[in-house]
């Protein structure tokens, strides 16, 4: 189990982790979603002991952060969303260097790299220099690095980036086998929501330093039910009357109302504002449990690259 | 086999694979090193057979100017054309203007006067020479020095043949009082080691400042590497992995070593073997082989620190590769590399002390050039193995700091 208890982390001003608490538990799939710059790296990178926090404590399988950083790294395996590959190096030695940092010798490194090239279908092109590899490839090969170790905990940041649908379907096949067979605790970090929500038991929203969701998947996506009203509204004081009607929140042409035990009488209000205002409603629809929306919804759909 | 071994063995292997690292550290050097010992050829030797011309109106047209005319054409690399004697100092000089003629000389109608009476005083001028000012200083120098020395002999000789019966009377021979041309000054090159007395030759010279040069050229192969492994993600995964920074380090620091050394051997066979093929003089690699080792080994790991701490400081691979060469540049010319240090003003003389290129190249110079042995070098080798601790300590502190 991974225990988080009131996490902060700044770069220099500017905070990146703002008391965050959280427990992932063991054996689970954690979807990790957030913005970019919402500190769901740099809470990855303080998990696996590349940079120090700030204030906080970390319990990882019981070994803690501040004093066992070794015992933590040695459970730990860590895929980078960038191909943290050897280009120059085969597939082979690329598994046998890595393998032999984490102190792997003689038959058990061997042992392990068939593994990984068997998990990871690496063995057509083993002797291929990494470089030459096709992306999806290199991506197989970055993922069957980070399981050398037989991880407990396996960190994944975007591990699907710029692979084809084919590549992507059998990365996450992989991943969940791993999670199953070996009952790995895997921490997966992705943008793209819908592979969360295919592959996560848990989902962990992250925005601005702070978690502002967390649960189980199931259970976060009943609760999210909403009511989606499509309509455009070109009057922003009458913007501000709709987004006064409780639970109702507005992204982009959509007026969202959570589907709660007010869900009618808001529903009314919000469409009664509508109709007063001889504003036209395109759609109404219920969002149907879509994490997407509800990820939208709480982060706002604002661009984040900028700030 | 530890871990050290396997990132050694992993690093060797890259550097096996990496063609553009071998073109950038040792056919690049080695094709530099050949033209700079060959085109330094003629600035070193004395004896080489570069030649003057030089374009002779005498307008003097007297015996004591044919006679000097004759002992100029003795000057070897002075080509003197047929003398003409009605040529004006306009003509003279518009044809060393035009580039056909370096030297102009112009036998003045008051050189025969000049010659014959040594009352004559410095007021006169009895020639003059005019000079393209392309040409090189020491070669001008050198030149117009022999051509005053001429003049002299010749005057000296009409002093005694004036007064011969006056000096034979005093007991002055001619040969007493006229120099003879050559040998006067009996030069001996000085060496740690007694017993030898060659003449240094232009490669001798050379080759050690370049060598030394183009070893710190390794900073850019390292910087592209650690920069890669930086942005690819492959560092942040071995940080995660509990792998220290200082294997890291020596991995890194064994690897280029071996590289380095093949480097050194590489250009020392291009200073040996190749630059004579070309038409070159060939060095010589001292007496001490051990010594040569030591020293280039101690440049190696001192061009290596310097290396990793420009990477590790910097912040993506073109800072590295601008910053690593800008310094190499700025240290290789305050280091006497460039530009040999007796000239340099006195105060910058002073700071060529604190250059870890010069610290090297008088290191290789000690050895090759001054037949010294590995006494010799200690100095240099204990301030470029000091400076290379400090600066991979310092490396080492920016890594563990260090956020990527």
């Amino acid at each position: 189990m991974i225990k988080i208890e009131r996490l902060h982390k700044a770069y220099d001003d500017v905070t990146a982790l703002d008391g965050i608490d959280l427990c992932i538990s063991e054996g689970s799939i954690t979807g990790l979603l957030g913005p970019n710059g919402a500190g769901k790296t740099t809470l990855v990178s303080i998990l696996t002991g590349i940079i120090k926090k700030n204030s906080g404590k970390v319990t990882i399988q019981g070994f803690d952060l501040d004093n066992d950083l070794g015992g933590i790294q040695s459970i730990t395996g860590m895929v980078p969303q960038t191909l943290a590959i050897y280009p120059l190096l085969t597939s082979y030695e690329n598994l046998e260097y890595f393998g032999a940092l984490y102190g792997l010798r003689g038959s058990k490194l061997r042992e392990r790299i068939d593994f990984s090239i068997e998990v990871a279908s690496l063995k057509p092109f083993l002797h291929r220099r990494a470089g030459k590899c096709s992306g999806g490839m290199q991506r197989r090969l970055n993922l069957a690095i980070g399981m050398l170790n037989d991880p407990k905990i396996l960190y994944l940041d975007e591990p699907t980036v710029g692979v084809d649908a084919q590549s992507r379907q059998y990365m996450l096949d992989m991943i969940r086998s791993i999670n199953i067979e070996r009952h790995t605790t895997i921490i997966y970090t992705s943008h793209y929501i819908t592979e969360i929500e295919q592959i996560s038991d848990e989902i962990v929203m992250i925005d601005n330093g702070k978690i502002i969701l967390s649960g189980k998947k199931e259970e976060i996506l009943s609760a999210s039910d909403t009511l989606a009203i499509h309509a455009k509204v070109p009057d922003v004081a009458i913007l501000e009357q709709i987004k006064n009607v409780p639970g109702v929140t507005i992204v982009a042409d959509t007026v969202y109302i959570d589907r709660n035990e007010h869900l009618s009488n808001n529903i009314i209000q919000a469409i009664t504002l509508l109709r007063d205002n001889n504003i036209n409603i395109t759609n109404i629809q219920f969002s149907g449990n879509r994490l997407e929306e509800l990820y939208l919804h709480l982060t706002s759909a604002s661009l984040r690259d900028d700030q | 086999m530890n871990r050290l071994l396997y990132i050694i063995k992993k690093e060797i292997t890259e550097l096996t694979r990496d063609i553009q690292t071998y073109v950038l550290l040792i056919v690049m050097p080695s094709a530099f090193i050949l033209v700079m010992s060959l085109s330094m050829q003629a600035l070193f030797q004395s004896n080489q057979n570069f030649t003057v011309n030089t374009i002779v109106a005498d307008n003097s047209n007297s015996n004591e100017s044919k006679r000097f005319i004759d002992a100029l054409r003795k000057i070897e690399n002075l080509s003197i054309t047929e003398p003409a004697t009605s040529l004006t100092h306009e003509a003279v000089s518009g044809n060393v203007q035009s580039g056909r003629y370096k030297f102009g000389l112009v036998i003045n109608p008051s050189f025969s006067q000049y010659v014959k009476d040594i009352k004559t005083g410095p007021d006169t001028t009895p020639v003059t020479l005019h000079i393209d000012p392309s040409m090189q200083t020491s070669v001008q120098i050198g030149l117009t020095q022999q051509m005053e020395q001429q003049l002299i002999i010749l005057r000296l000789n009409a002093f005694y043949d004036n007064y011969a019966a006056v000096l034979a009377y005093a007991g002055f021979s001619r040969s007493s009082i006229v120099p003879s041309e050559k040998g006067v000054i009996k030069t001996e090159f000085v060496y740690k080691d007694s017993s030898e007395s060659i003449k240094p030759n232009a490669a001798q010279q050379s080759v050690p400042a370049w060598l030394v040069f183009s070893m710190y050229f390794i900073t850019i192969p390292i910087a592209l590497v650690f920069h890669t492994e930086k942005s690819n993600g492959t560092y942040q995964r071995i940080r995660s992995i509990n792998i220290r920074s200082h294997y890291l380090i020596a991995g890194k620091m064994v690897s280029y070593y071996i590289l380095s050394m093949i480097q050194v051997v590489a250009m020392l066979c291009v200073g040996r073997y190749v630059v004579p093929l070309l038409g070159g003089d060939t060095i010589q690699f001292g007496n001490s082989y051990f010594g040569l080792f030591v020293i280039a080994s101690c440049t190696s790991v001192n061009a290596i620190s310097y290396g990793l701490l420009v990477s590790s400081f910097s912040k993506n691979t073109q800072m590295a590769g601008a910053m690593g060469a800008v310094l190499v540049i700025i240290f290789a010319a305050i280091g006497g590399i460039m530009v040999p240090k007796f000239i340099m003003p006195k105060n910058l003389q002073l700071l060529t002390n604190i250059s870890p290129l010069s610290w090297g190249m008088e290191g290789f110079l000690d050895i090759m050039l001054r037949k010294g042995s590995l006494i010799d070098i200690i100095p240099e080798c204990l301030l470029l193995l000091g400076a290379g601790l400090l600066m991979l300590c310092i490396t080492g502190l920016i890594l563990r700091k260090k956020i990527y």
